[in-house]
């Protein structure tokens, strides 16, 4: 390694995490040592493919992970209340849930059906926005908006389908929570609904960028 | 916006309340993921995410709300995923024993190939690797993170960047 005196801070430099002096040092080197110019050319690459690769969409959370999270702190012991503490929820998150439910009675695709133009995604509908849930809904179908050039007519009209179903259950939880507040269940299966309402927004947002 | 939701479900969660910890969990379980995955392969990752998740639960009482929810539970996932790095490495040795088992669809995917390498680096590469070039750790937060000093992490960057080399031989420059 004698002929090669910076080899082991090639990564220093490259990240420009040397001395101006050593970097001028180091340079001089460069210069007349083509082995170190290969190695520090490879090692840029190496940095690269992993920035690259930490920018690849990554597997989404599902409902049966989360299930499976609940699951094992339900069996070390520790204390699920989930609705006493809800009501709570409603008091403390009301100036996040009231600020986004100003407004937001009704949340289209499109900006408004005169827009529409043939093979884009069509309108959906969901329900009143009343949970980051209903905030991270909108974050993706504005993202998804964005892209909607790279979906093709028929998987938006499927995708469209796919929401409205599930808004359709959304709203009759939402009724069903309203008519029974206490019941868990209906809480629990309300999360899944919106859950997979933003799965489905997810997926289809990956797959307009792949 | 998302980090004034973060603080109030966190707040909730804290006092018991499981549906403010399934948004929490909506909210960051992609990013947990994808470390654990970096970190341990894809056979292992979504237990360690589990296991990130279960302790952020018992945990969250420790969250002041000065650094972003998402911070802390990052650095809270680096903690206890490295450690299980540590025990899946003790467990299984060295190299990339940890994947002979993975097959199908997953060996075929398109990062495969770096993720079985990141897991044959030797020994206490691969975390600073992944937490820095990956993760965007700087070497002094890494320092901090894995109790070791701002040289050391420095050092096993470039012997773990060294050792991913065969990774981009033949790429034209």
């Amino acid at each position: 390694m004698t002929d090669h005196p910076w080899a082991d801070r090639l990564s220093e430099y490259l990240d420009g995490d040397l001395a101006v002096d050593e970097a001028a040092l180091l340079e001089r080197h460069l210069a007349v040592c083509a082995e170190c110019r290969r190695a520090l050319g490879e090692l840029e690459r190496v940095r690269d493919r992993l920035r690259a690769d930490s920018i690849v969409p990554a597997d989404q959370p599902s409902q049966a992970e989360l299930a499976a999270v609940q699951g094992r702190i339900a069996g070390e012991g520790v204390p699920l209340r989930a609705r006493r503490a809800a009501r709570g929820r409603w008091l403390v998150g009301g100036v996040v849930g009231m600020a986004m439910a100003a407004g937001v009675a009704a949340i289209v695709l499109m900006a408004g059906e005169g827009n529409r133009a043939p093979g884009i995604l069509p309108p959906v509908r969901v329900a009143a926005a009343s949970s980051p849930y209903d905030e991270a809904s909108r974050e993706l179908e504005a993202e998804l908006r964005r892209n909607r050039a790279q979906l093709g007519p028929e998987s938006a009209e499927a995708l469209a389908r796919t929401l409205a179903g599930i808004d359709r259950a959304i709203a009759e939880a939402q009724r069903a929570r309203a008519a029974d507040p206490g019941n868990d269940f209906v809480a629990r299966h309300l999360d899944r609904l919106r859950g997979e309402r933003i799965s489905t927004l997810r997926d289809a947002l990956a797959a307009v960028r792949s | 916006m998302s980090a004034e939701h973060d603080r109030a479900d966190a707040a909730l969660a804290a006092a018991g309340d499981a549906e403010a910890f399934g948004r929490l969990y909506w909210r960051h379980a992609a990013r947990v993921k994808a470390l654990a995955r970096r970190l341990l392969g894809p056979a292992d990752a979504d237990d360690g995410a589990q296991e990130v998740f279960v302790r952020a639960w018992s945990r969250l009482g420790q969250f002041r709300g000065e650094a972003a929810f998402g911070t802390w539970l990052h650095r809270l996932a680096v903690n206890v995923l490295v450690r299980q790095l540590h025990r899946q490495r003790r467990h299984a040795g060295e190299g990339d024993q940890a994947l002979e088992h993975v097959a199908g669809p997953e060996a075929r995917r398109p990062d495969a190939d770096l993720e079985r390498a990141l897991r044959s680096l030797p020994e206490g590469l691969c975390e600073v690797v992944v937490l820095h070039d990956m993760e965007g750790y700087t070497h002094e937060e890494i320092a901090e993170l894995l109790g070791i000093g701002v040289s050391a992490s420095k050092m096993r960057l470039h012997r773990g960047r060294t050792a991913l080399r065969p990774l981009v031989e033949g790429m034209r420059e």
